[in-house]
């Protein structure tokens, strides 16, 4: 729904249409001269006073590849920084940490057409009707086909009615579900040695651990009951061809890079990888959020999952762009805003991305930005960060952009102008006249010369050109540059010596327990009418109206409360609940429903801002991203 | 062909306060000929436009017989109504209409009317009610049962207390929860049908309420054996044109705005939608 | 008026399009990147899609545009109201039978009661020149709509293809001006060109993929109101409540108005809605009639295929084009749903249990929606 009615987003009148720098408080327009003056001569004052290490770059992952890999050749070949991220990425980056130590490639290994041959899909934290339609659509297909449908998750969603087996994780628990399925495969002797020699420490590992870790086991943390770990696990195991799907339900946890593993591990030892339609595929939010990825927008990596600490790769781009490379570590966005209230950021430039409202804690993130010396800002509105900017500068977004985006199975796509550009300047340009202005001259007649930059430094994209694309319409990467080609699934000609890897992950149960004084989860997801953070959809009149369809019936905002406990606590459908954590308190209403599980309530992630006074400060450990999915509450009738 | 999706101008005169969220609007069109040959029927509404905000369907609540201005009784819940409370008198808006079917008047002369209402229900009858009491030797007997949550939630407080003592109108009202000032009947409004008589034959019953009064005043209604067709209310619906051309307040294959919104009761009750 | 037949060189054509996009801005199905079909201006015959089966977006875009401005409003003393009025010559060019169908049946939806002037003027400054089927899509079943592989009326031109030149029919005093204007490019046709064309529907009707449809039964159906509650049911959970199917479909019409104020002043517009949308019928105060899906989907196909509006408009609501079936994400397109009424009408073979779908069909279908 979201894209028929994008037109409302591309036509609003709210489009910024002309730079904007702010004097005494309050917005004058300006020239692009003045404006990219300014930004260019802020940013390298603040490079020689305090060095890169006080500057911060935020990119997108709804811009393209190649203003992306502009904005990552600003910040460390001009702005001698490796402080680069893009906020979206706190979602996913556990999938890509997972899914890079188990394969090599943070990426989904398949395709999405694999799904139309599939035996078995198994989708795990993933609401996909609502987030991820088109695969939803294609996995319906498919179950209307004769596929068997496993859906794992604490929410009996749209997708989850049309399964043969539902399975009603716990939030926080999916390791103890996929030890418990683990555990049946070895002792049914269902394991396949295809893929791991079965002498090899890490397989023995695993089968030790899952060993240890029986059904009634996984059942007692998990609140799955054990026949169906019983039966999903062989129905798993015994599928041909069976393609595992997750998305942030999974990822969103303290947790959430264990999670990954334990689901890599599920399908390594059913020899479910590298073959046509078998694997495991992290579904990405956003247009462009594997893109942003692939172009280095991460703090620690230059494109293509080519880390800054290795010297060959720093080499190599230090040649081909002529400069020295910052080698310091970077920092998150997350760590980058603490940074920012210590002081030790002074200076940001922000590109399509509203990361007030998309923060995990929002007041710290409004502190942040009012304490920076300098802000700006480039984006399609006057979004609440870019209200707080010193300089803001009028964006292309999706409709207006040339350029590629690369989609969630890796397929790099042309992305082309539809609607002229309200500014009539495109990002690339912009970035490109910044890059001049900040000492770093580049020259490009088009996108498409950016793309032969990147293909060039970018093994996983070696060859990709425009022609190609515009011929083929869309390549997956990893390409061949010999033959043109690019990969349907993963490793289809057999897996390199050191993957796939066996992690044999530990199951940590949940830090913020749920016990007697807390003895409800919070649990908190997205909701179909609001994209991230909003701030388009909230622009187009048709989406405003069906968003605003829960506001209308639920004017406090709501929680999803199973029909039990609410008879229990005496609530009805409205009325008023207290949500109680060790960490603050939250008014909403309640809405009644039997998706939810007992002793859960769902919280939208519009209601993130709110709900963000009650999460606990769990990260996860390897992804160093906060936690956002669950926490124990007390729940009263208020 | 005349565009009927432009409105007419109309100039907020007067502007009261009834309930706490309700106010009455008086208006008159601005261009004084428009003013002269505006005609309407009870039971019809206008769509109203606030510049800028939008349109809402309001119904008409002044009666056709007079003719200067007409009155709007408005409760905010919206965009446009909540945009309409913030306006003064002297403001402009726009004006559309009449629309809709309005109720039966012509067919009706020479017959008892009993009329039963709700909180605001009674907005739409108002005009009914006041355009039969100027024509009142067309009409039989006349009854108004009227209910409200509590006194102050009893609508045109001002013409009540005028009703309660004129002849040709029996006149019962009662609140559900009383104050300390309430003298009169305590109850739902179905409670008033045992303190009045009605005759069967040759009456028409004008129902108009929020949907739980609906329910069982039918009920009652039936109970007494009066017949679906004897038994006339009016519908609501989300409405962007008036006209039957943008498909929101269809049910069926009835247009709210072209057939309706007056509806009799053996055409809505096999509705398959939820009325 | 009897018909009149010509014919027209498929060399000449070229002509005939540089002709007339010197009158009017000829609108005809251009292929684009990606292999999309929509209906663009273009000049020259060269620019047109050559072997396609239909737009992707239905020509109603040009009778009632997704965004619409009504008219401004400004305030000097008091408010102002100017009606905007598009003022566009237009030729759809190779519009199909099936939308040809569609087109009158809005015609009709957009003159009834209080004439709508913007579809009017629209509609009255366009031309429609048809192109016969030869080849139905995949998904098309105009034949059970009865608009089509040929267009009976309606359309002002209408050429079929035969070798290496068009027949021209003329259905219209404007058609019949377009060939007197440009008699030079036109020929006689002759009685066995005729006849081909008679026999049109005879020769393409074999190439259809489905030798019956349940049309007619599903329209039964829903008129005597015996479609079960939990198909409904169904098919609700099935629905993403996107829209794609009002959007693409060439008799959808509903819209939303919407004004932009811009200070004092400002436009309002109107936009195409959809009844899959919760917010279609939501009430200012919260109430909503149609709040569940099954609720929504139930008012769509009633909407198409009821014999009421067969007998209000004198044309189906549903002109088999199939758009809805590239368009819907969740398999409940037209043919889908008039398949599965076929099948689980009466009630049985589909059931929730705990919260789960379960599906027993006597046809050995693991689900209703499949396509056979």
């Amino acid at each position: 729904m979201r894209g028929w009615n994008v037109h409302e987003v591309v036509n609003s009148p709210d489009r910024l249409k002309t730079p904007l720098i702010k004097k005494n408080g309050s917005f004058c327009e300006a020239t692009w001269n003045e404006a990219l003056s300014l930004v260019s001569n802020k940013l390298t004052d603040q490079l020689a006073s305090d060095g890169g290490a006080s500057i911060g770059v935020l990119g997108s992952s709804r811009c393209t590849n190649e203003e992306n890999f502009l904005l990552v050749k600003l910040a460390r070949a001009a702005l001698k920084t490796n402080n680069v991220d893009h906020p979206p990425r706190l979602t996913h980056a556990p999938a890509f940490a997972g899914l890079s130590r188990a394969f090599g490639f943070g990426a989904m290994t398949n395709s999405i057409n694999e799904i139309d041959d599939a035996d078995l899909l198994m989708v795990c934290g993933s609401n996909t009707s609502e987030q991820h339609p088109a695969v939803a659509s294609r996995i319906l297909d498919a179950v209307d086909r004769g596929a068997k449908l496993i859906v794992v998750g604490p929410r009996k969603h749209q997708l989850a009615r049309f399964s043969d087996i539902y399975l009603p994780v716990m939030p926080g628990t999916d390791l103890a579900l996929i030890l418990g399925m683990l555990n049946v495969i070895f002792s049914e002797g269902l394991a396949s040695r295809s893929l791991v020699d079965a002498q090899s420490d890490q397989y023995v590992a695993l089968e030790e651990k899952a060993m240890k870790f029986a059904p009634e086991q996984a059942e007692r943390y998990s609140g799955v009951p054990a026949d169906m770990i019983r039966k999903a696990a062989k129905t798993y195991a015994e599928a041909e061809k069976a393609m595992i799907f997750l998305s942030t339900g999974v990822i969103h946890h303290g947790t959430g890079t264990s999670n990954i593993l334990g689901l890599a591990d599920l399908a390594i030892v059913t020899g479910h990888v590298g073959k046509a339609s078998c694997g495991l595929n992290s579904l990405v939010l956003h247009c462009n959020g594997q893109g942003a990825c692939d172009m280095g927008l991460i703090p620690n990596m230059l494109t293509g999952d080519q880390p800054v600490a290795d010297s060959a790769v720093r080499k190599k781009f230090e040649a081909g762009w002529g400069v020295e490379l910052p080698i310091e570590d970077g920092l998150n966005a997350y760590e980058m805003v603490k940074a920012a209230v210590d002081g030790h950021i002074r200076s940001m430039f922000i590109l399509g991305d509203d990361l007030l409202v998309g923060s995990p804690d929002i007041k710290q993130a409004h502190n942040a930005l009012e304490k920076l010396d300098f802000l700006a800002v480039q984006d399609l509105f006057l979004t609440d960060t870019a209200k707080l900017a010193d300089v803001v500068l009028p964006a292309d977004g999706g409709a207006c952009a040339e350029g590629t985006f690369t989609s969630t199975e890796r397929r790099i796509q042309r992305v082309r102008r539809a609607v002229p550009n309200p500014s009539g300047k495109p990002d690339w340009e912009v970035l490109v006249e910044l890059l001049s202005r900040c000492g770093h001259s580049v020259s490009y007649s088009s996108p498409a010369d950016i793309m032969r930059e990147i293909a060039w430094l970018t093994p996983i994209y070696a060859g990709v050109d425009y022609q190609q694309l515009e011929t083929i319409g869309g390549l997956q990467w990893p390409t061949d540059p010999e033959t043109g080609r690019g990969s349907l699934f993963l490793y289809a000609t057999g897996f390199p010596e050191e993957f796939p890897k066996i992690s044999a992950v530990d199951f940590i149960p949940p830090s913020d327990v749920i016990d007697s004084t807390y003895p409800f989860l919070m649990s908190i997801g997205r909701s179909y009418y609001f994209w991230n953070t909003s701030p388009m959809t909230a622009r187009a009149p048709t989406l405003r109206r069906e968003y605003s369809a829960p506001l209308l019936d639920y004017p406090s905002g709501l929680a999803e409360i199973n029909p039990e406990d609410a008879k229990s606590l005496g609530v009805r459908d409205g009325g008023t609940i207290k949500l109680v954590s060790p960490h603050g308190e939250l008014r909403l209403q309640a809405m009644v429903s039997g998706a939810v599980p007992s002793k859960v309530v769902f919280v939208p992630f519009y209601l993130r801002e709110q709900a963000s006074f009650l999460t606990g400060p769990t990260q996860d450990p390897e992804a160093k991203m906060p936690t956002f999915k669950e926490s124990p509450v007390r729940v009263e009738k208020a | 062909m005349e565009n009927v999706y432009i409105p007419k101008i109309g100039t907020l005169r007067e502007i009261s306060d009834e309930l706490a969220d309700v106010k009455s609007f008086n208006v008159r069109l601005r261009d004084q000929n428009e003013q002269e040959n505006f005609k309407f029927r009870s039971g019809q509404f206008l769509e109203v436009s606030v510049f800028g905000v939008g349109e809402a369907p309001i119904s008409i609540s002044s009666s056709p017989s007079r003719h200067a201005s007409f009155t709007l009784t408005v409760k905010a819940v919206g965009s446009v109504t909540n945009a309409l409370h913030a306006m003064s008198p002297g403001d402009e808006i726009g004006i559309r209409g009449p629309y809709g079917n309005g109720f039966p008047f012509e067919e009706v002369q020479g017959k008892d009317v009993l009329f039963v209402a709700g909180g605001i229900g009674l907005a739409p009858l108002r005009s009914l009610l006041v355009n039969m009491l100027d024509h009142r030797s067309d009409f039989r007997k006349i009854i108004l049962l009227y209910g409200a949550r509590n006194p102050s939630e009893l609508l045109y407080k001002e013409n009540l207390t005028e009703w309660e003592n004129l002849e040709g109108l029996d006149l019962l009202a009662t609140v559900d929860v009383a104050d300390d000032g309430w003298q009169g009947n305590v109850g739902v409004v179905t409670t008033l049908f045992s303190k009045t008589t009605i005759s069967l034959e040759n009456c028409v019953a004008f129902v108009c309420g929020p949907p739980i009064m609906f329910r069982f005043v039918i009920k009652e209604l039936k109970e007494r054996g009066f017949e679906d067709r004897q038994i006339v209310s009016t519908l609501e619906r989300y409405m962007k044109c008036g006209v039957g051309k943008c498909g929101h307040c269809c049910i069926s294959h009835k247009y709210v705005c072209l057939d309706g919104p007056v509806f009799t009761y053996d055409e809505i009750k096999d509705l398959q939608e939820e009325v | 008026m009897a018909v009149e037949y010509r014919t027209i060189a498929s060399n000449r054509l070229d002509d005939l399009i540089v002709a007339l996009a010197e009158e009017a801005q000829v609108l005809a199905p251009v292929e684009r990147a990606a292999g999309d079909v929509l209906f663009s201006a273009i000049r020259t015959w060269d620019e047109m899609a050559r072997d396609y089966v239909n737009t992707d977006l239905p020509p109603k875009q040009f009778m009632l545009p997704q965004v619409e401005p009504m008219f401004r409003y400004h305030r000097n003393k008091g408010y102002e109201v100017e009606p905007v009025y598009d003022e566009q010559q237009r030729i759809i060019f190779g519009i199909r039978p099936c939308d040809v169908s569609a087109m009158l049946f809005l015609d009709l939806v957009f003159s009834a009661d209080f004439p709508d002037v913007y579809y009017a003027r629209r509609r009255q400054k366009a031309t429609l020149v048809a192109m016969t089927c030869d080849n139905p899509g995949e998904n098309c079943f105009c034949t059970c709509a009865d608009s089509g592989p040929a267009a009976e009326e309606g359309f002002d031109l209408q050429l079929t293809r035969l070798d290496g030149k068009f027949l021209v029919e003329i259905g219209s005093e404007e058609g019949s001006s377009i060939v007197n204007r440009h008699g030079n490019l036109f020929e006689a046709a002759s009685s066995e060109e005729i006849q081909y064309r008679l026999d049109h529907e005879e020769r393409v009707m074999p190439k259809f993929k489905e030798a019956r449809s349940y049309f007619a039964q599903a329209i039964r159906r829903i008129t005597t109101e015996s479609v079960g509650d939990d198909l409904w049911h169904y098919v609700g959970d099935r629905c993403l409540a996107c829209g794609g199917c009002s959007y693409v479909c060439p008799t959808c019409f509903c819209f939303n108005v919407v004004d932009n104020p811009n200070g004092t002043s400002g436009t309002r517009c109107r936009t195409w809605d959809s009844c899959a949308l919760a917010g279609f019928t939501r009430m200012a105060g919260g109430h909503n009639p149609r709040k569940q899906k099954q609720d929504r989907r139930n008012r769509r196909f009633y909407h198409k295929l009821a014999h009421y509006y067969i007998e209000k408009y004198g044309r189906h609501g549903c002109v088999g084009c199939g758009r809805c079936v590239l368009a819907c994400p969740a398999g409940i397109d037209m043919p889908a749903v008039v398949k599965n009424m076929r099948e689980f009408a009466g009630g049985e073979g589909i059931r929730l249990e705990n919260g789960l779908w379960q599906i027993h069909s006597t046809r050995g279908h693991t689900n209703p929606t499949h396509q056979e």
